[in-house]
């Protein structure tokens, strides 16, 4: 009897043992209710931008965050410890107390830009300006030792002071990246470098670059990223080759690229053109040609007349009115930035005119650097073609470690299935292994009918530490006709082989008849992206909480979650405290055994005496 | 000094909202938009559509809740303005629900020139309450708020460890009173007298 007792404590006892099962997190992506990131503003009048990300690179739930009020201009951080569910403001500024504002009033731009570089040292690029400034706008990058509390600020681009024809209404900065594969950081800021030349010396904008070789302490000069990719008169006749002569009919407004427009309607989709200027002086001044021109040739005239070259006569010769074919008519705009594991820096840009009558049609660039800047190689992404709609910007470049011994260059862009239609957008992507010099053939990755001619516009792409692709975008396809649009994303596993099906990420659509998105002022820009391996955050400028009369928007953001986050607490140490708490029940049931023998003991000593 | 401090921010960041919004004017304005007035009407009734930015030069084709529906009127906009006003006509017999408008532009070759714009009607029911078809901006009620954290030790494996643990300190203890009870030495009987 005792023998088989002993057996069975020994089979009870093993059987109990606590078992390890490990729960593998099955791969399912789950997208969470949307939070109000900036909550913690209670001003009426706020009135978000969306942000730009940066992820702690030892801790993936911390994450810092631009946080740039529209209306006040102001550029400020906020921070979240929890992957983005709750954030708090920073209270410091990268804007130095002389250059206070920092809105680049552009449609598809991210007003501020950050970066981690080694270290945990944070920087913020952003432009800097104040009401003496006219139309200059300065560029600047802040360093922060301590996480966004305190920031020393390097002016990259200092315009303060240009007058005249020689101002530089610099907007936007477009590209950001740091290089920290060596001993210090290398910066590189990038941004389309306007003028203020008139007829006959206009000249097209050019996309330039500066680069930082002691940690952001100072800068180079900017580097003209086009180079002498125009100087070959046969990439200029590529491009003369295809631009759509001006119809005798049609009004001096439909000289105008319809390129630049990459908007559905003023309100759901935004202007391709230049924004409203934030000062009277600025405003009053012409915009650069194709941004400031009408986003379609059906659209109403520039706002900013230029003069005739035929009621002033011929252009004179030599200048760059005379002859659309020469070099200095070609430029680019909106350089977006990548570095990869060697300390390459890419910038892929779009060709910007001037002087060329007709619509002119768009092409993609990119420029290589291996040495900081110092030398450049040109490449040519897309052909010369109307389905490039966006002739300013729109796009987004990053490099993934994937793809072979070079990595591999992802690029989204504003492109149409339908390019014969005015203003329908999608979202084109683009993929190079060997550096940048050639391209695979586009894949669109909106997945919406399109008959049905929605916008798909405004991307935003970026990479998580495991090779996943995030890229997410501004979409009309669920307006139920308020003039709203939505977030919608879709991610790649496979290097950008292929893409999955759309998730809308905005839990209602975003009523865009409030707010500063549209309806003249243009204030947007792509969503932005956090990427985690466990999740990437998407992030937009919501007007739910405003009406027709306060005109504010927020910041709202969901997460796209891929793998569930680790417990706080270790399933080791859980285990122990479930071990010691059975031992601590058998302890009791000891002393309550011991008890009653002592009680029936003492109670048979009694009886005893 | 520090309420002149606040005076000033207030007044810059009053001057700038004024200066940001006052640029309004400026800025440029691309594709077209629609409206509808009223947004809630009977199935029969008139609705004035209007907007903006259309091609002067190419007539407005109003079409009934999709691209291929019912043309619903043909309008040609302001040529100076490029304005939109029209009224419309909402199908009698339509049931209650909500549809879209759709405002089009087709060139010569009849292709589309310009992307739609489409604007929300509710059709009432009868009584004049609006009944809703599909829900509008229906949000995603259903999403969890915050990340999921895993948690690979449930309660029952916990449960499992504690009791386990408990049995192995039990059959300890057990074993431990089995062999003390065995190896306890027997009382000497008491040797009987004879």
């Amino acid at each position: 009897m005792k023998k088989r007792t002993v057996a069975a404590c020994v089979l009870l006892a093993a059987t109990l043992a606590p078992v390890q099962t490990q729960v593998l997190a099955q791969e399912r992506v789950q997208v969470t209710a949307p939070v109000q990131a900036t909550k913690f503003n209670l001003s009426p009048a706020r009135t978000y931008g969306v942000p730009d990300f940066a992820v702690d690179p030892e801790d993936p739930l911390h994450i810092l965050a631009s946080a740039v009020d529209l209306r006040t201009q102001v550029c400020g951080t906020m921070q979240s410890f929890d992957g983005g569910q709750t954030w708090e403001p920073l209270e410091s500024s990268p804007s130095p107390d002389n250059y206070p504002l920092c809105l680049m009033t552009n449609s598809h731009t991210i007003q501020g830009k950050l970066a981690f570089g080694s270290d945990k040292r944070l920087y913020y690029a952003l432009a800097g300006w104040d009401t003496q400034d006219a139309a200059n706008r300065s560029v600047l990058v802040g360093r922060s030792e301590d996480m966004g509390k305190t920031w020393q600020t390097t002016i990259v681009r200092d315009t303060r002071g240009l007058t005249g024809e020689k101002q530089e209404p610099n907007r936007p900065i477009s590209g950001f990246v740091v290089d920290t594969s060596g001993e210090q950081d290398v910066l590189y800021v990038s941004w389309r470098q306007q003028n203020r030349l008139t007829d006959p010396n206009r000249k097209p904008n050019i996309p330039v670059m500066s680069v930082s070789t002691d940690g952001g302490a100072t800068f180079s000069e900017p580097i003209n990223l086009v180079g002498q990719k125009f100087a070959d008169p046969a990439v200029r006749a590529e491009a003369l080759k295809v631009v759509v002569p001006p119809t005798p009919s049609a009004a001096p407004a439909a000289a105008a690229s319809p390129g630049a427009s990459p908007g559905v309607s003023p309100a759901a989709s935004p202007n391709a053109s230049a924004a409203a200027s934030p000062t009277a002086s600025a405003s009053a001044s012409p915009v650069a040609p194709n941004e400031g021109a009408p986003a379609s040739p059906l659209a109403s005239p520039s706002p900013s007349p230029r003069p005739s070259p035929s009621a002033s006569g011929p252009p004179p010769p030599g200048s760059p009115a005379s002859s659309p074919d020469q070099q200095v008519n070609f430029g680019g705009s909106n350089p977006s930035l990548a570095v990869d594991d060697k300390g390459t820096a890419y910038a892929a840009w779009v060709t910007s005119y001037q002087n060329i009558k007709g619509t002119t049609r768009p092409a993609h660039f990119i420029t290589r650097t291996s040495d900081q800047g110092k030398t450049t190689e040109v490449f040519q992404i897309t052909p010369f073609a109307k389905d490039n709609v966006n002739n300013f910007g729109g796009l987004d470049l990053v490099w993934s470690p994937q793809g072979g011994e070079n990595g591999t260059l992802h690029l989204v862009y504003e492109g149409s299935r339908t390019p014969e239609v005015a203003s329908e957008a999608d979202v084109f992507y683009r993929r190079s292994t060997d550096r940048g010099q050639t391209w695979s053939e586009p894949m669109v990755v909106n997945d919406d009918d399109p008959k049905q001619l929605f916008f798909s516009g405004l991307p935003n792409l970026s990479i998580a530490p495991d090779g996943r692709l995030d890229v997410a975008w501004f979409d009309t396809r669920a307006d139920p006709g308020i003039t709203s649009n939505d977030v919608y994303y879709a991610h790649s596993s496979d290097n950008g082989a292929s893409w999955s099906k759309n998730v809308r990420i905005s839990d209602r659509s975003i009523d865009r008849r409030i707010g500063v998105f549209a309806q003249n002022f243009d204030l947007n820009g792509p969503p932005g992206i956090a990427s985690t391996e466990a999740y990437a955050l998407v992030a937009w400028d919501d007007t739910r909480m405003f009406d027709s009369v306060t005109q504010g928007q927020d910041i709202f953001m969901s997460a796209v979650q891929f793998e569930e986050l680790e417990s706080g607490t270790s399933s080791t140490l859980k285990y122990v405290l479930a071990g010691v708490i059975g031992l601590l029940v058998v302890g009791l049931l000891f002393v309550l055994l011991a008890l009653l023998v002592r009680r029936r003991e003492t109670a048979a000593g009694v009886r005893t005496v | 000094m520090r309420s002149q401090s606040k005076f000033v921010t207030l007044g810059a960041a009053t001057g700038a909202a004024v200066m940001l919004f006052a640029a309004a004017a400026w800025a440029c304005v691309a594709g077209p938009t629609l409206a509808a007035e009223p947004r809630s009407v009977p199935a029969g009734s008139s609705v004035k559509v209007s907007g903006i930015s259309w091609n002067g030069d190419l007539p407005v084709v109003v079409r009934f809740n999709a691209l291929d529906g019912p043309i619903l009127g043909t309008f040609q906009p302001d040529p100076v303005s490029d304005r939109l006003d029209a009224t419309v006509t909402i199908p009698a017999g339509t049931a209650p629900g909500n549809y879209v408008l759709i405002g089009t532009q087709q060139s010569a070759d009849g292709k589309f020139a310009i992307i739609p714009s489409r604007a929300l009607v509710s059709v009432e029911g009868t009584g004049g309450a609006p009944v809703l078809g599909a829900p509008l901006n229906a949000g995603a009620a259903d999403r969890p708020v915050g990340l999921t954290e895993s948690d690979p030790v449930s309660t029952g494996s916990l449960v499992l460890a504690g009791v386990g643990v408990a049995g192995v300190a039990l059959f300890i203890a057990g074993a431990g009173v089995y062999f003390s009870t065995r190896r306890r030495p027997q009382p000497e009987t008491a040797p009987v007298a004879k």
